[in-house]
């Protein structure tokens, strides 16, 4: 266990979609917490979904789990249950001190890696993830970013100062490069982009007005693509 | 490591949660009912009802900081007193909101049938129609979010403000002479009458669980609530009285009853003569999302009462498919569609305030038995101001109210107090072996603990 992060994947219960194998494989030397989260409409008690249900829940979370031990990895389970989903990822993130959270998605080899960059907001985060990814992997990675009216610097400056940053980390750099895009929205390029590659690694940058009205981006984005999304969390 | 609860209910959410319980037939449906028992002075009873609430909602509030999870009054009331009393009190706030919600209903048809060319004899079948829809979208469970209930309370809020704004201009001050047409004790009677229309607060209690900082949020929740809604009640109403013909308000409802739509009659008066239409549709969203809730909330007390052996086990069964206590449900629904069919509005609003008083008034015992019993595992995060004197008051005015409902309330209240007796001593006794705070304060039980369920 070399690794600064800590990885929460949440599940829903009952039923959980499965994380891809090749994404278990090259997570075995990060910690991980896997999150079942069971939901409950209004109309019941939490307790008593919760005893009707727990034991089944917690057999399928320890299938999961098992997949992840299986290749050495330290695993916690965590099992919720309840009505909100998104605060109970937020609590249980804070809670085991997880910095990245992953939505799971298809994908067959981690190959190709797309960071979309926004600004400077955890940059440094984010850039330390990939380069553990880089180092778990033989994965090459490129930088995007799309321009938008709400960029808040230059989209070259906010990659320069990315590139050198992960230069720092001591990965291959010739197996990085960069995308810039001028035009659409960003969701839309982001998910039309992904299909080229095998994993996405997003910030949770603080949402701008826009992003509060119309749902936040990284959220749009793991909701519409295909691939396996790690989100870093702002902290 | 997987006992985990959601707290997730703020300040705001939990008054509009109350006040969205609350808003409903009390303003929408009550006041024309409450006119025909004490004329313009209905207003001082809906002042009346809210003092005499207040007792039971801090006594609630004290017990919900000591005891944060779902149960509401019957689990209050049952880990005070024993499971007899326990009993009573689940069955009669059941009940209640059972008759509360199947006079919504009822409350709902009339407004709907106002917007709709149709004759008023159809509104006992509107309302069975609606009874089985909002028990089926119960059963398959709703994702009504605590900000889905904040628009729609804060919506019927803002419509309920420019209707005393507009309406107030439109006031004949000649509507409220004689002020009191049958007395003083008018004036108590439709208290008691319109006294359901306060029932919401328990909403707060039944949610505990998951409100951040109960200790802070929960009595600060209820007095809010109970506050501002005193304030709308009388406003409101005293505009209804104002703008109305009495003559409509006492004959104009099915039958030459009290009108059911109190608040659409003098809509000629307000908004540019649209009053009727724009008051039904507001109406129609209050009644429905109070009538829902009320569903939601009443399958709670058989569902709490089976996981505490008091009512047979199939109760607590949640649904594989839809997730949701489809069994308490159901029996809930079946208790709605029968009131409906068969009991009279009038006596469904009357016997729902009955149940609703004594419930309370045996609310505020509890906690006189939880703080005279000393036991350990009752620390309250809150405690109730004005301890013993408002308890006292709380229980002396509700049986004051009650003997003056009249023959059928009090009958029902006896009923349902005999009728839980009877069930606690034929089904729940053999099942359970607690005895409450009030074991312990009587000397029979040494250690009365609050979380056992037996």
């Amino acid at each position: 266990m070399h690794g600064n992060h800590r990885v929460l994947i949440p599940f829903e219960l009952p039923d959980p979609e499965s994380v891809a194998p090749v994404v278990i494989q090259h997570l075995g030397d990060i910690d991980v917490v896997l999150l079942g989260h069971f939901h409950l409409p209004e109309q019941t008690p939490t307790a008593a979904g919760r005893d009707q249900f727990e034991t089944e829940a917690q057999a399928e979370l320890d299938e999961l789990a098992a997949d992840f031990e299986a290749v050495g990895g330290s695993v916690t389970t965590r099992l919720v249950f309840g009505k909100a989903r998104a605060k109970a990822i937020d609590r249980i993130a804070l809670e085991e001190d997880c910095d990245v959270v992953l939505t799971p998605g298809h994908a067959d080899a981690i190959d190709r890696i797309l960071v979309p960059l926004r600004g400077e907001d955890n940059l440094d985060r984010i850039v330390s993830f990939v380069g553990e990814l880089m180092e778990d992997t033989d994965a090459s990675v490129t930088l995007y970013h799309a321009i938008s009216e709400d960029d808040r610097q230059p989209g070259k400056v906010i990659l320069n100062h990315a590139y050198e940053r992960l230069g720092e980390t001591g990965v291959d750099m010739n197996r990085v490069d960069f995308r810039i895009s001028e035009d659409g929205d960003p969701r839309q390029e982001i998910v039309s982009l992904g299909d080229d590659y095998d994993v996405l690694v997003l910030g949770e940058s603080e949402p701008s007005l826009r992003e509060r009205i119309l749902g936040e981006l990284p959220g749009q984005v793991t909701a519409e693509t295909d691939d396996p999304t790690f989100v870093v969390r702002d902290q | 490591m997987s006992e985990d609860l959601e707290r997730s209910l703020g300040l705001y959410s939990t008054v509009t949660i109350s006040m969205g319980a609350m808003i409903g037939s009390g303003i929408f449906v009550l006041p024309a009912l409450g006119y025909k028992i004490a004329g313009p002075a209905v207003i001082a009873a809906y002042v009346l009802a809210g003092l005499v609430v207040l007792p039971a909602a801090l006594s609630k509030a004290e017990m919900a900081t000591a005891m944060p999870e779902s149960g509401g009054t019957y689990l209050y009331i049952d880990r005070s007193m024993g499971p007899l009393f326990g009993t009573i009190a689940g069955i009669g706030a059941w009940f209640s909101l059972v008759f509360k919600s199947s006079f919504a209903l009822v409350g709902l048809g009339a407004y709907l049938l106002l917007l709709v060319p149709v004759t008023a004899g159809f509104v006992k079948i509107v309302a069975l129609l609606l009874a089985v829809s909002v028990v089926v979208l119960n059963i398959v469970g709703t994702k009504q979010s605590g900000r889905a209930q904040a628009v729609i309370v804060t919506l019927v809020v803002v419509a309920l403000a420019l209707y005393v704004l507009d309406g107030g201009l439109a006031v004949d001050t000649a509507n409220y002479r004689p002020f009191r047409t049958h007395g003083s004790a008018g004036i108590v009677t439709a208290a008691a009458f319109v006294f359901v229309s306060y029932a919401g607060v328990t909403k707060i209690a039944s949610v505990a669980e998951e409100v951040e900082n109960p200790g802070r949020n929960l009595p600060l929740g209820i007095l809010v609530s109970l506050v501002v809604m005193m304030l709308i009640y009388t406003l409101v109403v005293a505009v209804v009285v104002g703008i109305n013909d009495p003559a409509t308000l006492i004959g104009g409802g099915p039958d030459g009853g009290p009108s059911l739509t109190p608040m659409a009659d003098g809509g000629s008066a307000i908004f540019g003569g649209f009053g009727a239409i724009i008051i039904s549709i507001v109406a129609i969203f209050a009644l429905t999302s109070m009538a829902n809730a009320g569903v939601l909330a009443s399958s709670r007390f058989p569902l709490a009462m089976s996981r505490d052996s008091l009512f047979p086990q199939r109760f607590t069964h949640v649904d594989r498919r839809f997730k949701t206590p489809r069994n308490a449900i159901l029996l809930t629904g079946a208790l709605l569609f029968g009131l409906i069919a068969f009991v009279p509005v009038v006596e469904l609003a009357k016997l729902a305030s009955a149940f609703q008083i004594l419930v309370f008034s045996i609310i505020n015992v509890a906690v006189v038995v939880f703080r005279e019993s000393g036991i350990d595992s009752y620390d309250p995060n809150f405690q109730a101001p004005g301890y013993p004197f408002v308890q006292v008051f709380g229980l002396v005015a509700g049986f004051g109210l009650l003997t003056q409902m009249g023959t059928i309330p009090i009958l029902g209240g006896v009923g349902i107090t005999l009728g839980g007796i009877v069930w606690y001593l034929a089904y729940g006794r053999s099942r359970t072996d607690r005895s409450g705070a009030l074991g312990v304060l009587l000397g029979e039980d040494p250690d009365g603990d609050l979380s056992s369920a037996d």
